[in-house]
């Protein structure tokens, strides 16, 4: 039984802010204690550097899993930027010319976050090596501007105040420590807002979080751009305090020094990043005076052990230690607490202006897979209000139907149309945008987040605050989660999951991550809801209050209900159309009462067994 | 018209080369969904062998052992990779594994030649000239082997019987295995294929001009580029791409700007990736998680 007060204690060491200040002692206790010593002075900004880059990386390769691998040329980019445009562009004060490097930077980021939209992990690491070597080749390359292999030695000094800021001073250090308590706490308050929670969705599933209307592409954007600005940082101060710029600086031993330094310390957590940095500073300590080539072999060795066996890192390592002197019985602990209090009441504008759209509409389409056919000519329509069940056997291309609609896969041909605009070609995050949201018929939530956050996800694009307020937990963001949190409860009630709002989704029963994945669409208050097998492993009570639900979600001109079902007292209860699909075509579509009792349906439908079940309905009706 | 005889067989030479790696990284990808980063490093392996090691045997014999020794260093990368996920590694990390293991053998062909260039041929001297332009007979020679030994992997790849339980295994290894298919033991032989591509693409390189370690990530990213330029899921779209991009690179080598060479085709493969992730073939229409 944990006490009140070592909960407090354990929120409030968990905010940024407290491991800042705490940090921040720690790092200048350390630092006056080397009493101006010059190497030890040297070694210490170094690691401080290495931080920094950490930082930088584990907000991609931690948090958002993303294995970009150009963090080097990021750095580079700072470096280069902040000398070419102190000694070119002339009388800017310095801090402009660091603010400059870490724009560009951080332009370089979002260019590296290009093919994210779409690719796998190793299609990343891919396309950022090559970015990396293309930045190589380009500084190595242009004389002109970057001076080539011999690189730039007229490199502006930090001044900041009116003082110059000299290398290897303690104000020097100062200044380091201060940019990495700008990138931890930039990073942290990222990872902790409404952007981190879309990163972490977006790491458990691409689809399903453009499903809620999130794009992928500008959130992983953001991240990206920020990691970048943060790299741009440590590069415009690391040319101060080199004095001079080389190609070699930025190449890809730094790289493996900065991937051991995130996954030695432990990905994806606040401290990993300082461990690694220690410990790799340590490591670099006694490898110089290696050969380089020795050096390299040290490392290469090194990354291929932690590669092969690091998981948690060495924070991981520590915790599991922890757990076993200190088991404790209490579930993961889900969701940042420092939100505060709920409001009476969720306040939440309209999602859209314009007209109300009252139509959801498939034309004529066709889905070939290769060579196989999976629809042909299948025409759906749903206005507002109707709830309309689409059945068929397995196999028929009922969930194909939905994909087609929601712009997961593209039709071959015909056309699908929300209102009067097309979909045809829209990736699934612009159809839920304009009011089409769906579940899955696996419910795909995010497992480590918890089930309010979860349905927090579905609320993100009514958020008031942009991205930079976010990442800086401005009031007005601040406003935002408050309003999404209890919102959020508000549907969890209605769906009847209140209980589980603070568990971890990947933990909760199948039943109750449907009614999850329902609030969560209900969340982007959209014009139409298709529901994939939304009563698939329910039980007969379960199930009734679902019918209950979906009824009175298309009550009084709500949105228009699409539902995929093989439990026909269901497709009774809430349906009043039906349409039945057969081997990818339209077999017959009218009212529920008169579709279900059409011997064609039977038939096809049922099978083998027609007769068994027919004989149990009717036992049903009396 | 002249010097069109000139680009084609530098361009079908290299091509060959980067083609080779291509059929490497695509084989593995497939099999075990492992990046094989190191491709560069294990590909470099293969001039350090043939211009020092079996230098006074004939070339051919030298191809051979080079083959072989592909081979046994496949296996051996089948090896780290069985290790790493008994020890839970993600593939990612994996990938990255063979990048560091790759670095070690890096290493070795530094330490072989002081981190200094190094050649392995040429197999043949001497040139014949067309109009104004010089062809050496090595590059054509060259070409004839790498397209060649590149013929004899598709021809494996794509018409065996091993081809195909790789294709089976690779696309959905489950079916595959209760089918009755030793997995593992597919898996394992497009490792050792993958070995014996690269260390032949590095030997051949090696042949062509002068290596150093440094030319590790040019040869091992021009073929990953050619990979995903014809779609790294068949391993004869990739080599069929990457000679596609060798056409384009020795046209901007000759007539743009030799030293932003790379710099042009990762531009090139970057934006492919952002782009075009699937390849310049028709793409899959189903998008997945």
């Amino acid at each position: 039984m944990r006490t009140p007060t070592s909960a407090w204690w354990r929120d409030r060491l968990r905010s940024p802010a407290v491991r800042v200040f705490l940090g921040g002692i720690a790092f200048v206790l350390v630092g006056l204690s080397m009493n101006g010593d010059g190497y030890y002075l040297g070694l210490y900004t170094v690691g401080v550097f290495t931080y920094i880059l950490a930082v930088s990386l584990n907000l991609l390769l931690g948090f958002a899993g993303l294995f970009a691998l150009a963090q080097q040329a990021l750095f580079g980019m700072g470096a280069y930027t902040i000398v070419i445009v102190g000694t070119r562009v002339g009388s800017l004060p310095w801090i402009v010319c660091l603010l400059i490097a870490m724009a560009v930077a951080a332009v370089g980021g979002l260019l590296l976050a290009l093919p994210t939209a779409r690719l796998r992990g190793d299609y990343l690491a891919l396309a950022t090596l090559a970015f990396a070597v293309g930045f190589q080749q380009l500084v190595s390359n242009w004389i002109s501007v970057t001076g080539g292999s011999s690189g730039l030695v007229d490199v502006p000094t930090a001044r900041l105040f009116g003082h110059d800021i000299e290398p290897q001073t303690d104000a020097f250090l100062w200044l380091v420590g201060g940019a990495a308590a700008v990138s931890y706490l930039w990073s942290a308050y990222l990872v902790r807002s409404r952007i981190g929670r879309c990163l972490h969705a977006l790491r458990d599933s691409t689809l399903a979080t453009e499903s809620v209307g999130i794009n992928p592409t500008v959130i992983r954007g953001f991240a990206f751009a920020v990691s970048g600005a943060l790299a741009g940082l440590g590069g415009g101060l690391f040319a101060a305090y080199q004095l001079v710029v080389v190609p070699t600086q930025y190449g890809f031993s730094l790289l493996i020094l900065i991937i051991l330094a995130v996954l030695i310390g432990g990905i994806g957590t606040d401290g990993g990043p300082v461990v690694g940095a220690v410990l790799v500073t340590a490591l670099q300590r006694f490898t110089t005076s290696l050969h380089p080539a020795t050096a390299t072999v040290v490392y290469a060795a090194i990354l291929l052990v932690v590669m092969l066996s690091f998981r948690g890192g060495a924070i991981g390592l520590a915790l599991s230690l922890w757990q076993r002197v200190r088991p404790t019985n209490h579930a993961p602990a889900a969701g940042p607490s420092w939100v505060g209090p709920k409001p009476a009441t969720a306040d939440l504008g309209p999602l859209r202006d314009g007209p109300i759209i009252d139509r959801l509409a498939m034309t004529a389409v066709d889905v070939v897979f290769g060579g196989v056919h999976a629809l042909t000519g299948v025409s759906l329509s749903l206005r507002r209000g109707e709830v309309v069940g689409l059945i068929g056997p397995n196999g028929a291309g009922k969930t194909t139907a939905v994909n087609a609609m929601t712009g997961v896969i593209r039709p071959a041909k015909g056309r699908v149309e929300v209102g009067e605009a097309s979909m045809l070609g829209r990736r699934p995050y612009r159809v839920a945008r304009m009011g089409v949201g769906r579940t899955y018929q696996h419910p795909q939530l995010s497992p480590g987040l918890s089930v309010l956050e979860n349905v927090m996800l579905g609320f993100d694009r009514s958020a008031r605050a942009t991205l930079v307020e976010a990442s800086v937990h401005s009031p007005r963001s601040r406003d935002d989660e408050r309003r999404f949190r209890a919102a959020s409860a508000e549907l969890l009630d209605r769906v009847g999951a209140q209980e589980f709002a603070d568990r971890v989704a990947g933990a909760v029963p199948y039943a109750v991550q449907r009614k999850v994945e329902l609030a969560r669409v209900l969340a982007g208050r959209p014009a139409f809801v298709l529901l994939d097998e939304p009563a698939a492993g329910l039980n007969d009570d379960e199930r009734h209050e679902l019918g209950a639900v979906i009824s009175s979600i298309a009550a009084e001109g709500g949105p228009g209900v699409l539902v995929i079902e093989h439990n026909m007292d269901l497709v009774r209860q809430v349906c009043a159309r039906v349409v039945v699909l057969v081997n990818g075509s339209v077999l017959l579509s009218g009212p529920t009462d008169e579709v279900l009792r059409d011997p064609r349906v039977v038939e096809v439908y049922l099978g083998a067994h027609a007769e068994v079940v027919q004989e149990q309905a009717e036992v049903s009706n009396g | 018209m002249s010097s069109l005889i000139a680009i084609l067989v530098d361009a079908l030479a290299f091509g060959a080369v980067y083609a080779l790696v291509a059929v490497g990284f695509s084989i593995v990808l497939r099999a075990s969904r492992v990046a094989q980063f190191g491709a560069g490093y294990v590909g470099l392996l293969g001039a350090v062998l043939l211009g020092n090691v079996f230098s006074a045997l004939p070339s051919w014999i030298g191809l051979v052992l080079c083959a072989i020794a592909g081979a046994v260093l496949g296996l051996v990368f089948y090896a780290m990779i069985v290790v790493g996920r008994r020890l839970g590694a993600s593939e990612v990390q994996l990938s990255l594994a063979c990048l560091a293991a790759g670095l070690l053998i890096g290493a070795i062909v530094d330490w072989s030649h002081n981190g200094g260039f190094f050649s392995a041929g040429p197999f043949v001297g001497g040139y014949f000239t067309i109009g104004s332009d010089a062809v050496l007979w090595n590059e054509v020679v060259t070409a004839i082997i790498g397209l060649a030994v590149l013929g004899l992997f598709c021809l494996v790849v794509s018409r065996t019987m091993l081809g195909k339980a790789m294709t089976a295994a690779a696309k959905a290894p489950d079916v595959a295995a209760v089918s009755g298919l030793q997995t593992s033991r597919v898996v394992m032989i497009a490792w050792v294929l993958a070995g014996t591509a690269l260390l032949l693409a590095g030997s051949l390189f090696g042949a062509l001009a002068p290596v150093s370690s440094n030319s590790a990530f040019p040869l091992a990213i021009k073929g990953f580029a050619g990979a995903v330029v014809g779609g790294v899921d068949s391993p004869g779209g990739a080599a069929l791409g990457a000679l596609l991009l060798s056409v384009l690179d020795v046209l901007f080598i000759r007539y743009v700007n030799a030293s932003y060479d790379e710099m042009f085709i990762f531009g090139l493969l970057f934006v492919l990736l952002a782009f075009r992730p699937s390849g310049l073939r028709r793409g899959a229409t189903l998008r997945l998680a």
